[in-house]
């Protein structure tokens, strides 16, 4: 842990790496979510994660079985390949967070390092959440699943607002608190390197989203 | 949808409705003004009887969301004064009612009590079954008076609040520099910034995913699920799954006979019902079960209740209800589009509003141009529920919303209006329930039981008040003299 915590710039740049990766991969994935609701349309991954009620999860997995054979395979291969590669999200996010909390908790003083070692410990209950989500999901991907319990439900968007809420809070407070410091001088300039280098990440990020993909549209009836 | 889902908490029963003191007086005096054994006159609303002796009536029913337990209220003072319905017509609330007078039990039986009883299981809020948020939002909008005034003040605040911080932070970093001791209150003025900008991140995202929700969803903001399925399952209830069951249901009648002669005779009365929709893929007013043919080669496939869930689909309030896959290469489909609209390119969805935009009170459908003497009459029940802001005619003084209204409004009811307007004598047979004061608004689903009864003593005290002056001989005679004129 004191190793990560000592380089906690190079395994941002790291994790920040594969965070992006991750959501490359995803977004891609997430290209082919379609349902069938009267008419083939899209929803995306937070309409799961969101839930109006307990019936719109299977709601949508059953239009996903409604859809052309092929399309179906390929909503349903997409849905379920999503999920696992969040599980390689996730640390990658989560950790992210937790190194910036960790790295500006040094800066503060006591009451802010301790709030910001809270914040950046904080990550592993969202990371919880993230892997309790993703297991349920994979459990309603299958065909005629039914509605969850109100009690369910209503654990399911807790735990929604605890992985949300948390994991927000970690990232906005902890980049707001290193944007003081740089701002104040408070950081080595070779710091900034390790900015470019999340910059460059980035960059390239932005750049592969315009990467033509195949199939963006559903196949046809 | 279980049923349990829409129970009411209430404990609301039959007999609050009908023993309410309102009620008891009002069809009290109604039935001493036509006791013929106390000195009162008779009844007469109509030619047509069954063997019981009720009189039957055509009846039309008018939409207005939750004002249509008014309507209710209605139809129980005109059944218990032995009045019964041959042809029926409702749109939107209107429709629900008109389902249910015509599924339950036989024609000439009393269907109040069971209407009442569905009225008393239904949480009318379990009928708002869309995203919580929105189903929040609904709550709050309509309930609270001075709910818009609070988002703004409470957006300001956020926004004002923010703005000081970016000040702060800006002025407190350049500070620092003269008082160190400021440094640790910059740097918590930017940790709060940064936290307030989530706040308004987040909220800003959760508008924009909830306006991308009902752009995915058609634009209703509820689904109508609870709606449709509670409205199935009383047709099931009643025996009615099919078209054809609930044709049957609405044709059959006891054995009729005449008052007094007519020359067209008795044999062509026979019931029917209609359920009145707006088809935005073609423009076209629907009428079901009539036009069913236009949608499916087998009538008996569709389910009958979305024709009540089409006929009340609040533009934006409900999501469309849609029909998909119709076999429109099929020549009986095309047919049946030629014939009723000249339309040989059927589509092939068909996604429906509630009929109340282009027909919220259908009472044009049962003009008969054959029948030189009215044998019954057309009764109407028109649900007056413009606000007393409404009424304001200086055009000048109107907000915008209250200035679309009124264009929205003009647009949808001249379409009826205009019928009444060439046709005045059936603005005879038409009483009103007058909702108009502030009290209520239609689509408040979240309904006191006291404001339930209240409405429904409202209904039955207009029917009281409009059987009162009814004239079924002035009637006849007047609709006569209509039809020898239009036939000069």
């Amino acid at each position: 842990m004191d190793t990560l915590i000592h380089d906690a710039w190079s395994w941002l740049c790291l994790s920040m790496g594969v965070m992006l990766l991750t959501t490359f991969i995803m977004r891609r994935q997430s290209r082919q979510f379609f349902t069938m609701d009267v008419v083939i349309r899209k929803f995306s991954i937070l309409d799961l994660e969101f839930p109006g009620s307990p019936k719109e999860i299977p709601d949508i997995i059953k239009g996903v079985y409604a859809l052309p054979a092929a399309q179906q395979k390929r909503t349903l291969s997409a849905l379920r390949g999503q999920l696992w590669v969040d599980f390689l999200f996730m640390p990658a996010a989560y950790g992210s967070i937790f190194l910036v909390c960790i790295k500006v908790a040094e800066k503060m003083n006591p009451a802010g390092t301790s709030l910001f070692t809270w914040l950046a410990w904080l990550q592993l209950l969202p990371w919880l959440c993230d892997i309790i989500e993703n297991i349920y999901l994979l459990r309603k991907t299958y065909p005629a699943v039914p509605p969850s319990s109100q009690a369910v439900h209503k654990a399911y968007q807790w735990l929604e607002i605890v992985k949300w809420g948390i994991s927000q809070v970690g990232m906005v407070c902890g980049l707001s608190a290193l944007l003081f410091f740089w701002l104040s001088g408070d950081f080595e300039v070779a710091s900034l390197h390790y900015l470019l280098i999340i910059v460059g990440e980035t960059a390239v990020f932005i750049a592969l989203q315009f990467i033509p993909q195949p199939g963006k549209e559903p196949l046809p009836v | 949808m279980s049923p349990k889902n829409t129970t009411a908490k209430s404990r609301l029963s039959i007999s609050d409705f009908i023993n309410d003191s309102r009620v008891i007086k009002d069809l009290g005096n109604l039935k001493k003004t036509f006791d013929t054994a106390q000195g009162g006159r008779p009844l007469v609303v109509s030619d047509v009887l069954d063997t019981e002796g009720h009189q039957y009536v055509n009846l039309v029913q008018k939409g207005g969301g939750v004002f249509g337990i008014a309507l209710v209220g209605y139809t129980y003072v005109l059944e218990e004064m032995g009045i019964r319905f041959l042809r029926l017509a409702g749109t939107s609330a209107g429709a629900i009612n008109t389902a249910l007078i015509t599924v339950i039990k036989n024609k000439q039986d009393k269907k109040s009590a069971e209407v009442l009883q569905a009225i008393c299981d239904l949480d009318f809020f379990s009928l708002v079954d869309g995203h919580p948020a929105a189903r929040w939002l609904i709550r709050k909008f309509i309930t609270k008076k001075n709910f818009v005034g609070k988002v703004k003040n409470w957006v300001l605040f956020l926004l004002g609040f923010f703005v000081l911080l970016i000040i702060g932070d800006v002025a407190l970093m350049g500070l620092r520099a003269k008082f160190p001791a400021l440094s640790a209150w910059a740097g918590a003025c930017f940790i709060l910034s940064g936290f307030w900008s989530l706040l308004i991140g987040m909220g800003v995202s959760y508008v924009f995913n909830l306006l991308k929700r009902l752009k995915t969803s058609g634009f209703g903001i509820n689904p109508g699920d609870v709606f449709y399925d509670w409205v199935k399952k009383l047709l099931l209830d009643n025996n009615v799954a099919t078209v054809s069951d609930l044709n049957k249901k609405a044709q059959t009648c006891p054995p009729l006979k005449l008052r007094v002669h007519n020359e067209c005779g008795i044999d062509d009365l026979k019931g029917d019902v209609t359920f009145i929709a707006s088809e935005l893929v073609t423009q076209n007013k629907i009428q079901f079960p009539a036009m069913c043919h236009l949608f499916s080669t087998d009538a008996d496939t569709m389910p009958p209740a979305g024709f009540i869930r089409a006929s009340m689909s609040i533009p934006v309030f409900f999501e469309s209800y849609m029909i998909n896959d119709i076999p429109y290469s099929d020549n009986r489909i095309i047919t049946a589009w030629n014939s009723f609209f000249h339309n040989t390119a059927p589509p092939s969805t068909a996604r429906f509003v509630d009929g109340g935009i282009l027909s919220n009170f259908p009472i044009s459908i049962f003009y008969n141009a054959s029948i030189p003497i009215p044998r019954l009459p057309s009764f109407g029940i028109d649900l007056d529920d413009a606000g007393p802001g409404d009424k304001g005619e200086n055009a000048f003084n109107w907000s915008l919303t209250g200035y679309l209204g009124r264009m929205f409004n003009t647009i949808r009811n001249y379409y009826d209006k205009d019928f009444l307007l060439k046709n005045e004598v059936y603005q005879k047979g038409v009483g009103k329930v007058d909702l108009s004061d502030d009290k209520y608004n239609w689509l408040n689903f979240f309904l006191s039981d006291q404001d339930k009864i209240d409405m429904f003593a409202k209904g039955a005290q207009a029917a009281c008040e409009f059987l009162q002056t009814f004239d079924w001989d002035t009637y006849k005679s007047n609709r006569t003299a209509l039809q020898k004129q239009l036939t000069k």
